[in-house]
C-alpha cells in the first residue's frame, strides 16, 4: 500500500460520515420545528388564558413557548407565525408596560358593598383571593366581566381585538351601564390589569375590585344566561 | 456578569430570552449581543475548519496525482477528491448559513424587548412555589 492510500480512504470515509451527519441534522431541525408546532397546537393559548391560572399561563410561556429554539423560529415560517400569534395573545392578556395605566384610574363609588358575590365565577374569584391566589382571582374577575358584558353588548358578535376597556365603553354607549357602574368597572379593571400585569395587589384591594364588578353587573346575566338589561 | 442561561451556545430558546428579561440585569441587551457574538465566532470557526480540511485533502489528492508511486490505485485518489468536494460544500453551506444568525439575533432582540414589557409577570411567576 502506498503512502497516499490511507489518507484517501480515511478522508473518503470521514466525508461520507460528515455528509450523513449533516443530513441527519437537517432532518432533526425539521422534526424539531414540527414538534414545536405540535406542542403549541395541542395546548392552544386560548385554553391556557381561559384557565385564569398563574401557574398554567407561566408554564405555557416558559415550558411550551420557551422550548422553541430561535434557530427554528427564524427558519420555519409556520412555526414563526404560530409562535408570534401565541406571544401576541399572551402579552395582550398580561398587558405590557404602560398599558394598564391607559385604563383610567378611577375610584370606586362611595357606597360600600358587602356580602359574597352571587355570581358563581366571581365567587370563585373571591375564593381564590381568600386562598392567597390574588392573580388567579383577578384574572377570573376580569374574564367574567369581559364575557358577561361582551355578551350583553354584542351577543355572539364581539370584535376579536376589542379590549375589556373597550367593551366597558361600548356598554356605556349602549346604555347598558350607568355612569356610576362604569366608574366601578373602570376602577375594578384598573386593579385587575395591574394585578395580572404582575403588580403586587393586596387581597383587600382585589376583593374590593370583585365586589365592584359584582355590583356593577348585578342586572347583567351571568355567562350562559339571556336577556341583557338596559339602563 | 454573564447570565448562565444554558450550557450550550449552539442554540438559544425563547425561554432563555424570557429568563434574561426576568433578571435584573441592566445590560440584558448587551448580554444577548455577547451570546450571539460567541455563536457567530463559533460557527465561523467551524466553517473555516471544514473548508480548510477540504482544501488540505484536495491539495494532498492533487499532489498524489502528480507524484509517481504515491498511490497504488486511483480509487483512494477519487475518494479523496470526493471527500474534498464534500467538505468544501459542507463548509461553504455552514458559512452561508451564518446569515441566519443575524436574523436570529434580530428576532432575539425583538423578543427580549417584548419580554421586558411583561417582566413583572415573569418575576411574579418566578415566585410561585
Amino acid at each position: 500500500m502506498s503512502a497516499f492510500d490511507p489518507i484517501g480512504w480515511a478522508s473518503g470515509i470521514s466525508a461520507v460520515a460528515a455528509a450523513l451527519v449533516s443530513l441527519f441534522q437537517l432532518r432533526s431541525q425539521h422534526e424539531r420545528a414540527r414538534a414545536s408546532i405540535d406542542a403549541l397546537d395541542s395546548n392552544p393559548e386560548k385554553d391556557v388564558l381561559a384557565s385564569s391560572d398563574l401557574k398554567t399561563v407561566g408554564s405555557y410561556l416558559f415550558d411550551t413557548l420557551g422550548n422553541v429554539q430561535l434557530s427554528d423560529f427564524v427558519r420555519d415560517a409556520d412555526l414563526r407565525r404560530r409562535t408570534n400569534v401565541a406571544l401576541e395573545r399572551l402579552t395582550s392578556f398580561i398587558g405590557t408596560e404602560g398599558e394598564e395605566h391607559l385604563v383610567e384610574e378611577a375610584q370606586p363609588s362611595e357606597e360600600a358593598i358587602t356580602g359574597q358575590p352571587e355570581d358563581s365565577e366571581l365567587a370563585k374569584a373571591v375564593h381564590s383571593i381568600d386562598q392567597g391566589e390574588v392573580w388567579n382571582g383577578l384574572a377570573q374577575c376580569r374574564r367574567d366581566l369581559e364575557i358577561r358584558l361582551a355578551n350583553a353588548v354584542f351577543g355572539d358578535q364581539k370584535p376579536e381585538r376589542l379590549s375589556v376597556s373597550g367593551v366597558v365603553s361600548a356598554a356605556r354607549r349602549a346604555g347598558i351601564l350607568s355612569e356610576d357602574d362604569e366608574q366601578r368597572l373602570r376602577f375594578a379593571l384598573n386593579v385587575c390589569n395591574r394585578g395580572i400585569h404582575g403588580e403586587d395587589i393586596s387581597s383587600n384591594l382585589a376583593l374590593e375590585a370583585v365586589r365592584n364588578v359584582e355590583y356593577a353587573l348585578r342586572e347583567i346575566p351571568q355567562a350562559g344566561q339571556n336577556s341583557p338589561a338596559s339602563r | 456578569m454573564v447570565v448562565a442561561i444554558r450550557p450550550s451556545i449552539n442554540s438559544v430558546q425563547i425561554g432563555d430570552i424570557l429568563r434574561l428579561a426576568r433578571s435584573d440585569l441592566q445590560d440584558a441587551s448587551s448580554q444577548l449581543d455577547q451570546i450571539y457574538q460567541w455563536r457567530y465566532d463559533h460557527k465561523a470557526t467551524v466553517a473555516k475548519a471544514i473548508v480548510g480540511l477540504g482544501a488540505s485533502i484536495a491539495v494532498a489528492a492533487v499532489a498524489a496525482v502528480f507524484q509517481h508511486g504515491a498511490h497504488s490505485s486511483w480509487v483512494p485518489v477519487y475518494a479523496a477528491g470526493g471527500a474534498a468536494l464534500v467538505f468544501l460544500v459542507i463548509g461553504g453551506v455552514v458559512y452561508v448559513r451564518l446569515n441566519a444568525i443575524y436574523r436570529e439575533y434580530i428576532a432575539a432582540h425583538e423578543l427580549l424587548a417584548t419580554a421586558i414589557q411583561v417582566r413583572p409577570f415573569l418575576k411574579l411567576y418566578e415566585m410561585v412555589p
